[in-house]
């Protein structure tokens, strides 16, 4: 076994920086103290420099207590790293799950030639392992004796020009793009898109509106107009705005997917789309997870299917609305082209052909009573505290509608599974398919309350690197024999993930 | 008509019992360290004492006092919060003793949960990487929580609290060098 080693003290350089870092990043909290304490602050000037120079002097201390319980050695098996000054880690990485390794020089390291070595495994993203500040000759050595007990895998990535030998297996034409935008609400691209001009455009907008003529105070003031007046206005701006955002979520369509072509070389599978920046997302065969059969309920009326290939989402971290563009999914084809292509991927699904089995009606009574019952309760006796009698009524359709949808999403709720994959239905209007091989599951869980363990009924959820699916009040029998099923398959085939 | 043989018997057959599939849920849990229960009942307590003593403190003070409504009515807080308070320190009693583990020869499992149970099973095989974590109350009584990560995420990370250091450390290795971790990568 090695011995404890400990990165050279340029690693204070770092932890003062990284915590600094921390301070600054969530420093916004501390705006409206400042803000509304000013004419003290301004009175004080010894006081802040009290408090800067505490907040330093911790920052100096908490860097040197960092840097000396930070150690590390290599053992046999597995890298360990010591770490914590109050909470202390001890992290046992295997070589053999370690899948790259970077060396990051943040820039205040490039003077003193020091590097960081970033020791990359396929799973979380958050919790990588990490040696601060090592000479980079030391951590090149390091790299190459960590990497002599790995198994690297080959990192060629594919051509991003098309060539001869990529077969194409979907192409989406404007049609498709313009159907996709009505049924999908991807205003998002396009407000991302125009974002440096929204304040202009906002303004723009208000001028318009009051240059014909158009007063909104003056609109909807009770005092004017009748309230069946009021009431065909705001229909009316109901249409209307719902119309203006199907116009821009069409656009944003256009801008992510113009241009659509999902190929396939060798194992391989390429999208490539973009109005503005042309994107493409690479994905090899193994590390798909998960197909996704995604209906919104437009899509249902019309018959039109997203079809989603989830791969690992340790490594992609992206504001809402934007991920689509990064991962693999075609926006609106008709049923059998999903069908095509997920033959394509795996060609023993059967997903076209299973029967799902329900979940138990248990499902229904226990959001209704333990939820929107209590919940309704509440706001009727919140309103009779406060003598509006008359606007109890209200509370009968929201009651009705919410059970309703309750009703909705446990018609929608179902599961099948076979000797390979598991699938699952979920929806509440629209509907959605989870196609996932059993042996890609990475942990099992088992969920009963009280109440459900009177009925027999269990919850399970299956974890996978894509991400958690649950299928939720099953019976206990059920829900014992799948994950049983479940970590036979993963521990007997001991085939990997990815 | 024949009656049938003593002998015979033709009852439905589980079809996991038929393949012989190992179940989960028969395994023997194991319970914690009882001093870890011990520890979480007297943190519990005290900070419950901190907290009722502080409002002690606000109605007794005379450095501000108390508008008229806050002081008629702090005696009913404070023993709601202290209701709340005790209720929380048996409940918390019982969610530790309800705590526990069990390793097979290829995963293991923790199971927690008094009202919700809760039962989550990592195969080694899915193991990323392995971290021990310790408190500074976790390293007064020797104590350490064992952190299996696999490719799931930082959600679902399988957490194993109230093991002695040496259990722990000894947890470690033997998943580490598991085969399913040493050759299958």
């Amino acid at each position: 076994m090695d011995k404890w080693r400990r990165v050279s003290p340029i690693a204070l350089l770092y932890f003062f920086f990284s915590n600094l870092k921390f301070i600054v990043n969530n420093i916004i909290y501390l705006v409206p103290i400042i803000f509304t304490s000013y004419d003290k602050i301004i009175n004080n000037p010894w006081w802040v420099f009290l408090a800067i120079f505490a907040a330093l002097s911790l920052l100096i201390i908490s860097a040197f207590l960092q840097f000396y319980f930070f150690k590390y050695r290599l053992n046999e098996q597995s890298i360990e790293i010591n770490s914590g000054v109050i909470f202390k880690k001890n992290l046992h990485l295997p070589y053999t799950r370690i899948q790259n390794v970077k060396l990051i020089s943040p820039l205040y390291f490039r003077p003193f030639g020091f590097t960081c070595v970033e020791l990359d495994t396929a799973g979380s993203n958050k919790n990588e392992a990490k040696i601060v500040a090592l000479e980079v000759a030391q951590a090149n050595n390091l790299k190459q004796e960590i990497l002599t007990n790995t198994q690297p895998e080959e990192h060629n990535e594919p051509s991003t020009t098309p060539t001869n030998n990529e077969e194409i297996l979907n192409q989406r034409a404007l049609k498709d793009l313009i159907i996709h935008g009505v049924t999908n609400n991807r205003i998002w691209i396009f407000v991302a898109a125009l974002a440096p001009m929204a304040d202009n455009i906002v303004e723009y907008m208000s001028e318009f509106t009051l240059s014909i003529g158009l007063d909104f105070t003056d609109l909807f003031s009770p005092q004017i107009h009748a309230w069946w007046q009021i009431a065909s206005y705001a229909l009316l701006a109901l249409i209307i705005s719902y119309g203006i955002v199907m116009l821009l979520s069409v656009f944003g369509s256009i801008i992510a997917f113009y241009g659509y072509t999902l190929s396939k070389h060798g194992e391989t599978y390429i999208r490539r789309s973009g109005l503005l920046t042309h994107h493409e997302v690479v994905m090899k065969l193994p590390r798909l997870q998960l197909v996704i059969w995604q209906q919104d309920w437009l899509d249902v009326l019309i018959k039109r299917v997203n079809l989603k290939f989830e791969q690992s989402n340790a490594n992609l971290k992206n504001p809402p609305g934007m991920d689509i563009r990064n991962k693999i999914m075609v926006p609106s084809i008709e049923p059998t082209q999903f069908n095509q292509l997920i033959d394509d991927v795996w060609p023993t699904n059967q997903l076209a052909s299973i029967a799902f089995s329900p979940i138990s009606k248990r499902f229904i009574y226990r959001h209704i009573f333990v939820v929107i019952l209590p919940l309704h309760l509440m706001i009727g006796a919140f309103i009779l505290l406060n003598n509006h009698w008359q606007n109890l009524a209200t509370l009968i359709p929201t009651f009705v509608i919410s059970s309703l949808l309750i009703i909705a999403r446990w018609y929608r709720w179902g599961f099948a599974i076979d000797h390979e994959f598991i699938y699952l239905r979920k929806g509440l209007l629209g509907v959605n398919y989870y196609t996932f091989p059993v042996h890609k599951i990475q942990q099992t869980k088992f969920k009963q309350s009280w109440f459900m363990e009177r009925r027999g009924l269990s919850t399970m959820v299956l974890v996978l690197a894509s991400g958690a699916q649950k299928i939720p009040f099953i019976s206990t029998v059920q829900a014992n024999k799948i994950i049983d099923f479940c970590l036979y398959q993963v521990e007997s085939s001991k085939q990997n993930w990815m | 008509m024949t009656t049938t043989s003593p002998e015979f018997s033709n009852k439905q057959l589980d079809s996991a019992q038929l393949l012989d599939i190992p179940q989960f849920s028969q395994q023997q849990f194991q319970p914690l360290e009882p001093v870890y229960w011990r520890v979480n009942l007297l943190l519990r307590v005290l900070i419950s004492l901190v907290i009722i003593a502080a409002l002690v403190i606000v109605k007794y003070q005379t450095f501000s006092p108390l508008e008229s409504f806050p002081a008629a009515n702090i005696h009913w807080l404070i023993l709601a919060i202290s209701l709340l308070l005790i209720s929380r320190i048996g409940f918390g009693y019982l969610s530790d003793c309800a705590k526990g583990y069990a390793i097979r020869e290829l995963d293991i499992s923790y199971q927690s949960g008094v009202i919700f149970k809760k039962i989550v099973t990592q195969p080694f095989l899915r193991l990323q990487h392995i971290e021990l974590k310790r408190g500074p109350f976790e390293r007064k009584v020797n104590l350490a929580t064992l952190q299996v990560f696999s490719a799931g995420g930082a959600v679902h990370t399988f957490e194993l609290p109230g093991l002695s250091l040496e259990q722990a450390q000894q947890l470690r290795q033997f998943m580490l060098d598991h085969k399913d971790v040493t050759q299958h990568g």
